[in-house]
């Protein structure tokens, strides 16, 4: 590799050459102009194989400067191999900090989960997206997904939520309608985190490195599930049971099984936010009409 | 002679060519040189000049021979396909002053899902196999802005149940039904939303007889009951004889004639008709 | 009485392309009229041209030139041989009915339903049009085990009768019908006449081809002979 003389590095700036990040910065900013809409990008070669999480790490890498902090979680855990990996890895190339802390980081990537502590308007959460087209299981042509979505013609998608509902009787799997327009995937995240993308104050980036497509949905954007008027959409359910190690009832838990594979115990899966309970230092968590019931619900 | 405002579809000019049409491509095809491809550019005029005027609760049939350009028609009028020229107007739709044929895919989406039905023939092409047949039909009326499932299911209930088709396997997928249980489904899906216009392509062919008859007796109530406007195309006159009350006979993409049922099976007047209706079993 | 009907220089003829264009005349210039409420007979031996005129007035065949004045409710005075398939569609729905010598009707219909359908164009629901249609079918002598079997497998005179009630049971202005009585006992034939003789104090005009002299005799005002597509005689009956 040639090195750069100048910056005293083998590779640029947070990896990625500037063009490339400037083309990345441009179709995000299209991205956000237009909420839910796929906007195609170049998808850069990484030295992470496509499909974990280059995507996002295109996107990350664009926006972070040497003054952002940077946190990285898998499923809600900051420190599995997948999270540790790309966190030194990005610390490193842009030279920023890093933090497990939630409400300090400027700048989170995630897989899988929207953190349990409400976001704020000067976060960004960047999604790892692995299929970003919601219609590509109704619809196996792009020409045709993208006349549908430009046409606004989701028949089919209701079709798939109405036989979803009568193979499984569970339509909170399904995609999600952004700011009146476009159906939208909001990536494999919890049913859990779904009412948390509506009307956010943080600013919502989602990246497919492998299908090399960025979408966005900014700040206070209306972000609904797909729901029939009697079946509705809901958040995961617990049935009553609570955190092993908290006693938390409302937030996403994890089933985790003994070693008997026959017993099993719930756990907060996000690992910051059980962290800070457990420190009695509980930080704000997000508020929803669904949380609003949960916790209802548990009160009496 | 003053018709009224009653009309429902009102076609003009409506003509398909598929390749370069020059100047004279129309007027140098057509029943006259017995064929449809243009001598100069080797176009092919799928149909031309086709102008016509469907009543409501009336039942046109449009017969003709493989190519003469019947199903191009009502693949245009249910915008399956683009038009090269030719208007079509539909009553209740803009006071009837639109020309649907000119307005975006999405209004024409709304109209295919509120005004329309289409029943093909080949299941497939009206059927999604990737669905049930439950959720065939519920398509339509999700579409027609329906989103109970308890009430789509009741619908969807009713609809087989009055197309004979088991409700037992409403959550099946057609792809396991038979040819006539299919093409019931089929017009189950196409009759949904309560359509006042009807299209019918060669709805039983490729049917056995006894399956035939029963999918043609049930469009026959159905149209009675419900007094829908119907477009049945056909090659086969005796299905134009079941189900129509006015036959247009088209050849190489042109009507050559056209009057009540009655007349043009008993009196008709272009050499081509006598040769159809001669021809009948 | 006013005219319900006035026929003008008809003229009809075939033009058969597929027997290298073969030419036949079937009516030559027709004149005549009928009165409202009239019964009006018309005779002559078969291929004089009586089915064909009266199809040329229902709109089965074109007429090849001259008039045909129907004075109609819905239109007023109208030429049936010029007016649109759709005016000539309402008319027959509404009140025009042509009942042919032999039964043509959709197969896998009861004998019952195949009648009732009559007023169902006409707006009833099918409850009372059964009801209604099972009336006439027991007044002209239908065995009660065929109303709910298809007439296509009845006997001649079976089918001839659901033809007839058909025709009758809506009650239209003007009635053309083809051989009413052609193939019926005695006794049922006098309950045909009867019904058609009904329909005539309603004040409907009826054009009927006939046969049979005493149908003849019992049923028309007056008649009229065709022969080789021409009038030869016009009657009028002799009253009583």
């Amino acid at each position: 590799m040639i090195e750069l003389k100048k910056f005293r590095r083998q590779y640029n700036y947070a990896f990625i050459d500037e063009d490339t990040k400037k083309e990345i910065r441009r179709k995000l900013l299209k991205a956000i102009c237009i909420p839910g809409y796929q906007v195609p990008y170049s998808s850069p070669e990484m030295p992470v194989s496509r499909g974990w999480g280059t995507g996002a790490l295109h996107i990350s890498l664009a926006i972070i400067g040497k003054g952002d902090t940077y946190k990285v979680i898998d499923q809600g855990d900051d420190a599995s191999v997948n999270a540790c990996n790309i966190r030194s890895f990005v610390e490193k190339t842009a030279e920023c900090k890093t933090t497990f802390d939630t409400g300090k980081a400027s700048v989170i990537q995630t897989r899988h989960r929207v953190p349990e502590e409400e976001l704020t308007e000067d976060q960004i959460i960047v999604f790892q997206v692995p299929d970003p087209e919601p219609l590509r299981q109704v619809e196996p042509y792009t020409k045709i997904t993208r006349q549908m979505h430009a046409e606004g013609d989701y028949a089919k998608m209701w079709v798939a939520l109405y036989e979803s509902y009568v193979q499984t009787g569970d339509i909170s799997k399904g995609p999600v309608l952004v700011n009146d327009r476009y159906i939208m995937s909001p990536s494999p995240i919890q049913a859990w985190d779904i009412p948390n993308l509506n009307n956010s104050r943080c600013l919502n980036l989602f990246g497919a490195g492998r299908e090399k497509r960025i979408y966005a949905v900014p700040p206070y954007t209306k972000v609904e599930p797909l729901e029939f008027e009697d079946v509705k959409f809901n958040i995961n359910d617990f049935n009553g049971a609570a955190c092993k190690r908290s006693g938390e009832k409302v937030a996403f838990l994890e089933e985790i099984f003994n070693e008997d594979g026959k017993t099993s115990y719930h756990m907060v899966n996000d690992t910051n936010y059980l962290d800070k309970i457990m420190d009695n230092n509980r930080p704000k968590q997000w508020n929803n009409k669904y949380l609003v019931k949960k916790r209802k619900e548990l009160n009496n | 002679m003053e018709e009224g405002k009653d009309w429902l579809l009102k076609v003009e000019g409506l003509t398909k060519i598929y390749g370069n049409p020059s100047e004279d491509t129309v007027s140098r095809t057509g029943p006259l040189f017995n064929s449809n491809i243009c001598p100069k550019t080797g176009a092919v005029v799928a149909c031309a000049d086709i102008n016509l005027t469907l009543h409501s609760g009336e039942v046109l049939g449009i017969v003709g021979e493989s190519g003469s350009g019947k199903s191009t028609l009502v693949k245009l009028l249910y915008f399956d396909q683009e038009s090269t020229s030719g208007a079509a107007y539909l009553n209740d739709y803009e006071d009837g002053e639109q020309d649907v044929l000119k307005i975006s895919n999405q209004q024409k989406r709304h109209l295919k899902n509120h005004k329309m039905g289409m029943v093909y023939q080949n299941p497939r092409d009206g059927l999604n196999f990737r669905f049930s047949s439950g959720g065939n039909i519920a398509e339509k009326l999700l579409m027609a802005d329906n989103y109970h499932v308890g009430q789509i299911r009741e619908k969807a209930t009713a609809l087989l149940t009055s197309t004979e088709v088991p409700v037992a396997r409403m959550d099946e997928s057609p792809k396991n039904f038979s040819g006539g249980m299919q093409q019931r489904v089929q017009i189950s899906k196409a009759i949904a939303n309560n359509p006042p216009l009807l299209f019918l392509d060669e709805v039983t062919t490729g049917l056995d007889v006894s399956v035939q008859a029963k999918v043609l007796d049930m469009i026959r109530r159905l149209q009675k009951d419900m007094g829908i406007s119907m477009i049945v195309v056909s090659h086969d006159l005796s299905v134009i004889r079941m189900l129509t009350d006015r036959t247009m006979v088209m050849k190489n993409g042109r009507i050559v004639e056209q009057g009540l049922t009655d007349q043009i099976l008993q009196d008709p007047q272009h050499s081509y008709t006598q040769l159809l209706v001669s021809s009948l079993l | 009485m006013e005219e319900t009907l006035i026929v003008k220089d008809l003229h009809k003829f075939f033009f058969v392309h597929i027997l290298n264009d073969k030419e036949i005349n079937a009516l030559e210039g027709l004149n005549f009229s009928l009165k409202k409420g009239e019964i009006v007979g018309l005779a002559g031996k078969s291929g004089s041209g009586k089915s064909t005129l009266i199809k040329c007035i229902y709109r089965t065949n074109l007429t090849s030139s001259g008039q045909i004045i129907y004075k109609s409710k819905k239109y007023g005075e109208i030429d049936l041989t010029k007016a649109s398939d759709y005016q000539i569609l309402n008319l027959r729905k509404t009140e025009m009915t042509y009942c042919s010598q032999f039964l043509s009707v959709i197969p896998r219909v009861t004998a019952v339903d195949v009648v009732a359908e009559s007023l169902i164009t006409k707006g009833y629901n099918w409850d009372a049009a059964r009801k209604t249609s099972k009336e006439y079918l027991s007044r002209l002598r239908l065995p009660e085990e065929l109303w709910d079997a298809y007439p296509s497998t009845f006997s001649g005179g079976e089918q001839q009768r659901i033809n007839v009630a058909r025709a009758i049971i809506s009650e239209p202005d003007f009635l053309l019908i083809d051989e009413p009585t052609a193939s019926l006992d005695e006794k049922t034939k006098d309950v045909v006449i009867d019904m058609v003789l009904k329909l005539k104090e309603k004040g409907s005009t009826v054009l009927c081809i006939t046969h049979d002299p005493y149908t003849m005799e019992k049923l028309t005002d007056r008649s009229i002979y065709l022969k080789h597509g021409k009038i030869i005689e016009e009657h009028v009956a002799s009253v009583g």
